[in-house]
């Protein structure tokens, strides 16, 4: 019975994915948002031209059959062949691989601040996509006004694609979207091996999530080669921390690939004090060397390629502290007690608190440094006023290498509430 | 460092972490379920809400097609916040804020309403049109530098409506405050799905 409801699930996945994707492809609307009175065919891609609609109330209806079966392979795994989850996880991320940007323009954003720098000679951390308005991509960008909020490692990647022309700038964007999530998955499976755990169940857990799956790596969204990175600078540690004294360069690189990782988007920085207090004390030095290094480099790439310009993003983030997102757990506890107190800010304090508590607890080895990296992306994500489903993501992967089951069931939940506020926008 | 062993949450005794997580479950669960039942509640009112505000606009003199669509941007102590933007600057001009009884006839449900800057929802309504419950509860500020234009002198159906107390003006103050900063994102259901990614002051994340 296990293997049967196992297989059931995987299939449920694949074939819910796909019609999401399906639904994406067939013209504009709620699934690909990017535009609302057109989907060009170079926007649609190869799934394009079929009569499938997905609306509303039947996105929210397959995302929750999607977290049944979510929870249905999850429950048993043991029971279903490697090879059954294998071709699972191959037809979901080549399906998604194929499907236009699910459920957000955020990417249009990223290749107009591409084409604002390369093609143009605008900055973009100075600038909006306004200043290119007679650039094709402009017309599918929503934050039109708005200079880049993304680390200068990205920024440079959306340049260097540039030359390949909007279509193909596109294109090589979601693979490597979905590459990186393939990535992600193999290396959330490689750290719970070097912990001596079964690669296959935290795996699972990253791989076949829906919000994953769907918002993440279907809207084709830059957390996840955060994330891949962050994990890649995980394995880094694992290994120094296994390899005998002294533990050789890989604490250099772990450093270095996890400031790389939160130069692709600043959330992942959160994850750098963790790096330090928790693998082997003994390397600690090593790789804050590996980071300062990285961050050298990157600094003087970055006044290279922006000159005076190069830590505008830091500028513009701190210039969106007051958006709110009606799915963040401050605009909701706001709207629920009245908005008499100012919980946004109680909200940020408690974040500050939290942190420091995680780092502490870290620190004196009572916390796993993993799951302390879990909670801390957590912590970030559901205290912040801009709450999007893609940060829901983060803490993901580091909660199924730790097997932090609270962790795990956190992020799970988030995931779940996330969904509920989505329910009378999008279901009418 | 070893990690440690992964155990059962239910199979030991909980500890003041478990307690903490379960409370704060808790509560968001309570706030979300509150959330969704007041968006639903909201919206049935939404249509006589309409009706009302393009009955006041019609009242004023004004044709209808002067204002986009009216949305019920919040319940605000027993009436209804109804905003619409002014054409044809959409996007870009001021918007119409009306607060509503959600009883009586049509025509006398308009209590007090204000202007504001349909671009930056934030910023503090202007003295313009300003009248009835909002300027009372001290809702309409002046834009900075001297006020060029005065308030509105409070209509009959502003006379006809009583105020309970003052504090009941201030909450108001502050929940439309709020609301508005809401609004945007409340009224934006084609962006649902992405979670308010079209919100106008912010950018992709």
């Amino acid at each position: 019975v296990a293997a049967a409801v196992g297989h059931l699930s995987l299939a449920g996945l694949v074939g819910g994915t796909a019609v999401l994707a399906l639904g994406a492809a067939s013209g504009p609307g709620p699934l690909s948002p990017a535009n609302h009175s057109r989907l060009p065919h170079w926007i649609a891609g190869p799934l394009a031209g079929h009569w499938l609609r997905v609306g509303p109330g039947g996105f929210v209806a397959l995302m929750g059959a999607l977290i049944l079966f979510y929870a249905g392979a999850l429950a048993c795994r043991t029971a279903v062949p490697t090879k059954s989850i294998l071709i699972a996880m191959g037809v979901l991320y080549g399906t998604l691989a194929l499907a236009p940007p699910l459920l957000s323009g955020d990417v249009f954003s990223y290749l107009a601040y591409g084409r604002m720098g390369a093609l143009h000679g605008i900055d973009p951390y100075a600038h909006g996509p306004v200043a290119i308005a007679h650039d094709p991509v402009f017309a599918f960008t929503h934050w039109r006004s708005t200079p880049s909020v993304y680390g200068p490692v990205f920024t440079l990647l959306s340049y260097a694609i540039v030359p390949l022309g909007l279509t193909a700038s596109l294109w090589t964007l979601k693979t490597l979207t979905v590459a990186s999530a393939v990535a992600l998955i193999w290396l959330v499976g490689a750290a719970a091996r070097k912990r001596g755990h079964d690669p296959w169940g935290p795996a699972m857990l990253v791989a076949l999530n829906p919000f994953m799956l769907v918002y993440a790596t279907g809207g084709a969204h830059n957390d996840v080669i955060m994330l891949a990175l962050a994990l890649a600078a995980v394995n880094l540690a694992l290994a120094g921390e296994r390899a005998p004294a002294p533990a050789g360069r890989r604490p250099y690189a772990a450093g270095a690939v996890a400031v790389a990782s939160a130069a692709i988007k600043a959330s992942s920085a959160v994850i750098l004090p963790f790096m330090l207090l928790g693998p082997k004390r003994d390397g600690w030095q090593r790789t804050a060397v590996g980071m300062a290094g990285a961050a050298v480099g990157l600094a003087v790439a970055s006044l290279i390629a922006f000159g005076s310009h190069a830590t505008g993003f830091v500028d513009t983030l701190a210039g969106q502290k007051d958006l709110a997102s009606i799915s963040s757990w401050p605009v909701t506890l706001d709207q629920w007690v009245g908005p008499g107190t100012d919980l946004r800010t109680v909200a940020r304090v408690i974040a500050v608190v939290v942190l420091v508590a995680l780092m502490v607890q870290t620190w004196r080895r009572r916390m796993d440094w993993i799951a302390g990296a879990g909670w801390a992306l957590l912590v970030v994500g559901v205290t912040s006023p801009w709450l999007l489903a893609w940060y829901t993501t983060w803490p993901l992967p580091f909660a199924a290498v730790s097997r932090d089951r609270r962790l795990i069931i956190a992020s799970l939940f988030a995931q779940a509430l996330f969904l509920a506020h989505r329910i009378p926008a999008v279901a009418g | 460092m070893k990690p440690r062993r992964a155990r059962g949450l239910l199979t030991r005794r909980p500890r003041v972490i478990d307690v903490v997580l379960v409370v704060v479950a808790t509560v968001m669960l309570l706030a979300t379920v509150s959330e969704v039942r007041r968006i639903y509640v909201l919206r049935a009112r939404a249509p006589q809400d309409r009706t009302a505000f393009r009955a006041f606009v019609r009242g004023e003199g004004r044709p209808v097609a002067t204002f986009a669509a009216p949305e019920l941007v919040r319940g605000v102590g027993g009436t209804d916040l109804e905003c619409a933007t002014r054409r044809p600057v959409l996007g870009s001009g001021w918007r119409l804020c009306l607060f509503l009884r959600r009883a009586g006839p049509l025509a006398d449900r308009v209590i007090g309403g204000f202007r504001r800057d349909a671009r930056t929802g934030l910023a503090p309504p202007e003295r313009v049109d300003c009248f009835g419950r909002a300027m009372r509860a001290g809702l309409c500020v002046p834009p900075a530098g001297p006020p060029q234009q005065t308030a509105r002198t409070p209509t009959t159906i502003d006379a006809a409506v009583g105020f309970t107390t003052r504090y009941a003006g201030l909450r108001a103050d502050a929940r439309s405050r709020v609301a508005e900063h809401y609004s945007a994102v409340f009224s934006r259901r084609r962006s649902a799905l992405s979670a308010g990614s079209r919100t106008p002051r912010g950018g992709p994340r």
